[in-house]
């Protein structure tokens, strides 16, 4: 009885992902440059070639710093702030809708604010550290020393009032005598977040960091508009990375069948990763 | 069979890495060209995007075109700089697109090399458009379609054409009391004009540079071991399979020339972190005196430079004894028309209309664009560049590296570069991970045949 119901929409789904995913590892065995009809079959070269790829490691490396950085970051300062918002306020939904507003913002936009703000000659933030006598710790931001803890901070930005709203609308659900309870007994607020709002919250957590490493991995817009034209390589993640080979950038690379192959990578990443993710936050159910 | 090809390419490759945001799809249906009306349709996919400077003359120029020759009509998909990308669907959907254009490398790439691009040699040989005698090639300056010629045809025509080399705030360096000549300036006399910039005005910095483009990074090591070694040492270094070729010593002093520019502080401060355009936005408002740039300057720096900005160009200059000093950087954007076109004549007409002086091959210089068309005049921004042109030979992007191997270019000459530009690694390094790049790189791919 239940098949028929599910059929559209399993079919729909087949057909715009289960297929082309598994197809991507047939093209992805190809070279290919995307304006002809041939390709030309290398097994596993394009796997092969991406193992001794200095770019592809340091791509895979910026997206996992972005990934746990940016996580920590995050999850941090939505747990600080939703202890923050907890408390009766006032101008409480103001602020809960202020901290959510950058994920209104189009990635493009977002990316372009960061660029004005982290521009060493004209931006707000080399001249508010040299306008307060901190013009030692002025740096050039989007260098390749500092372009990816620059662009984390960018992220951590525009993710955390979401995030921050998903874990609120978790805690909600606690029953507030738990609290009461907590407050009664002399628990400090440190004691209360760990005992009471951790464990209660913990299955919208895990559903909370599922979405961001997802989210994380595939992370385009906003770095790309923060460095546009052209990111420098030192600020590649995986997926600017797969742009660049599948269209060109400045130099005209075309290499779909590399690109496939890395996107290939990336799928597996992105599922291990959030595999990892579920296996090391498995915890008994808490029921109340 | 095609187009489940081009929707798991799409799907897989940037789908599932969610690169989706770079791949907006055409901006509006090329349609199929044939025949409509008793009219034969041809299809157009330009470059440019509604809007732009260039894409209101070519509509107005193709609407006069149209009116000339009303048994055409000619649409156009102003499909923008990712028209390529777009091309990729649209051929392997089998859509039907008879004429693209975009910069010569890239066109190159992508329709010339894989064949589907129209040998456009015996076309040439014919009159130009409205003549009944004499060769559509003769319309065009000497050599510059050859500049992109094929051993077995032409298959790029040229529409606007650059030079690299530095552009200078005109009034900066005559307050200076500075006035570079256009060719033939030398490195000591470059090294001696930035001393003097520096004595002038401490406060404003002798070079600009946008340090997140690699392909512009590039410029200063290119330029200077091409000077230095020659084009021909410069190329076989770079297809040399021991990658051993990149340690001549002439290298070496090619990246110890720019580090030195770099440790006198010549550089922007922050020229490593800096976005484009923020280092032209700079140049214009008189904080840095001069930029390694192409001839697109002008027109890139228009609406933000300040009125009375006046700009000056001279060509990279010469070092002492150097095999490559009488060489410049040439490329254009170029029309393509595809082989598979079924109305290749009207493609092509439209084509030399726009590259005739009897059509629109004089407007787009009006418009401050120079072409390649040989009556055309020069737009008083580029009297420099065709200065340059009459004294330099041409050749390719980074020695024509660009053009011929851009796999080569962005995995091993850019990686290094970019990184020795930016600061990360030195001169020693940078030809280390040159020769050791180059070896690795060709241990697994075949050099280019033609």
């Amino acid at each position: 009885m239940v098949v028929p119901f599910l059929f559209p929409a399993l079919a729909v789904y087949t057909l715009i992902f289960v297929y082309p995913a598994f197809d991507a590892v047939r093209v992805s065995l190809f070279q290919w440059n995307g304006f002809t009809t041939r390709m030309t079959y290398i097994g596993f070269g394009n796997y092969r070639h991406l193992l001794s790829d200095p770019t592809f490691w340091v791509s895979l490396r910026n997206t996992a710093v972005i990934a746990i950085g940016g996580g920590a970051g995050i999850f941090g300062l939505a747990f600080f702030f939703s202890a923050i918002l907890q408390r009766e306020i006032r101008g409480k939904k103001f602020f809960r809708a202020l901290m959510f507003f950058p994920i209104v913002l189009p990635g493009v936009g977002v990316g372009m604010i960061w660029q004005f703000v982290y521009n060493r000659s004209w931006g707000p933030l080399s001249a508010f550290l040299n306008a307060v006598g901190l013009g030692s710790l002025d740096q050039t931001w989007l260098g390749p020393k500092l372009i990816i803890p620059s662009l984390t901070i960018a992220v951590i930005w525009t993710y955390m009032g979401f995030y921050l709203v998903i874990l609120m609308a978790g805690i909600d659900k606690i029953p507030k005598s738990y609290f009461e309870a907590a407050k009664m007994d002399g628990a400090s607020d440190w004691r209360t977040f760990w005992l009471i709002t951790l464990p209660m919250t913990w299955d919208v957590l895990v559903v909370a960091m599922v979405l961001w490493l997802i989210s994380a991995m595939k992370i385009f817009d906003l770095i790309v508009a923060t460095t546009f034209p052209s990111p420098p390589r030192s600020g590649f993640t995986m997926t600017i990375f797969i742009w660049e080979r599948a269209v060109g950038a400045y130099t005209p690379v075309f290499e779909l069948g590399y690109a496939t192959a890395l996107g290939v990578v990336l799928l597996v990443c992105v599922v291990a990763g959030v595999a990892v993710l579920r296996l090391i936050t498995r915890r008994e159910r808490i029921e109340y | 069979m095609r187009f489940r090809k081009r929707a798991t390419a799409i799907v897989a490759a940037l789908t599932l890495a969610a690169a989706a945001a770079a791949c907006s799809g055409p901006v509006s249906a090329g349609g199929s060209s044939g025949d409509s009306g008793g009219k034969t349709k041809i299809v157009y996919w330009s470059m440019f995007s509604t809007g732009e400077p260039l894409q209101q003359l070519m509509q107005s120029a193709t609407d006069r075109f149209m009116k000339e020759n009303p048994d055409i009509t000619v649409e156009i998909n102003w499909a923008g700089r990712d028209v390529l990308t777009k091309l990729q669907g649209a051929i392997n959907a089998g859509q039907q697109v008879d004429i693209v254009d975009h910069s010569n490398d890239r066109v190159r790439s992508a329709v010339v090399l894989t064949h589907q691009a129209l040998n456009l040699s015996p076309y040439l040989q014919q009159p130009a458009y409205g003549a009944t005698t004499g060769k559509w090639l003769d319309e065009f300056a000497p050599g510059s379609v050859e500049a992109f010629a094929e051993k077995d045809g032409v298959y790029e025509i040229p529409r606007d054409v650059y030079v690299s080399g530095f552009w200078y705030n005109a009034k900066m360096l005559a307050d200076a009391g500075l006035k570079p000549p256009v060719t033939g300036m030398t490195w000591d006399q470059f090294l001696q004009l930035i001393q003097t910039l520096k004595t002038k005005d401490p406060g404003v910095s002798p070079l600009g540079a946008d340090g997140s483009l690699d392909f512009y990074n590039n410029w200063w090591f290119s330029y200077l071991a091409i000077r230095l070694a020659g084009l021909d040492a410069f190329r076989k270094a770079a297809y040399d399979k021991t990658g051993q070729l990149w340690k001549q010593p002439v290298f070496l002093q090619a990246a110890n020339m720019v580090r030195q520019l770099q440790d006198a502080g010549d550089f922007q401060k922050g020229f490593e972190g800096s976005v484009y355009p923020a280092a032209q936005a700079q140049w214009v408002n008189g904080k840095t005196a001069m930029m390694l740039m192409g001839a697109w300057l002008p027109k890139e720096v228009e609406s933000q430079a300040p009125k009375d900005f006046s700009m000056g160009m001279f060509a990279f200059p010469n070092v002492a004894g150097g095999k490559g000093n009488d060489l410049v950087e040439y490329w254009a954007n170029v029309y393509a028309v595809m082989k598979n076109s079924k109305h290749p004549d009207a493609a092509v007409k439209w084509v030399k209309f726009m590259t005739s002086a009897a059509g629109a091959g004089t407007e787009l210089p009006k418009a401050g664009f120079p072409t390649a068309t040989k009556n055309a005049p020069t737009p008083p921004t580029h009297l420099a560049q065709a200065e340059v042109l009459k004294t330099y030979k041409v050749m390719g992007q980074r020695g024509g590296l660009n053009d011929d191997v851009p796999g080569y270019m962005t995995e091993v000459y850019n990686r290094c570069d970019d990184r020795f530009f930016l600061m990360q690694s030195g001169p020693s390094d940078f030809i280390s991970c040159l020769s050791d790049g180059t070896k690795k790189f060709w241990s697994t791919n075949t050099p280019p045949s033609s």
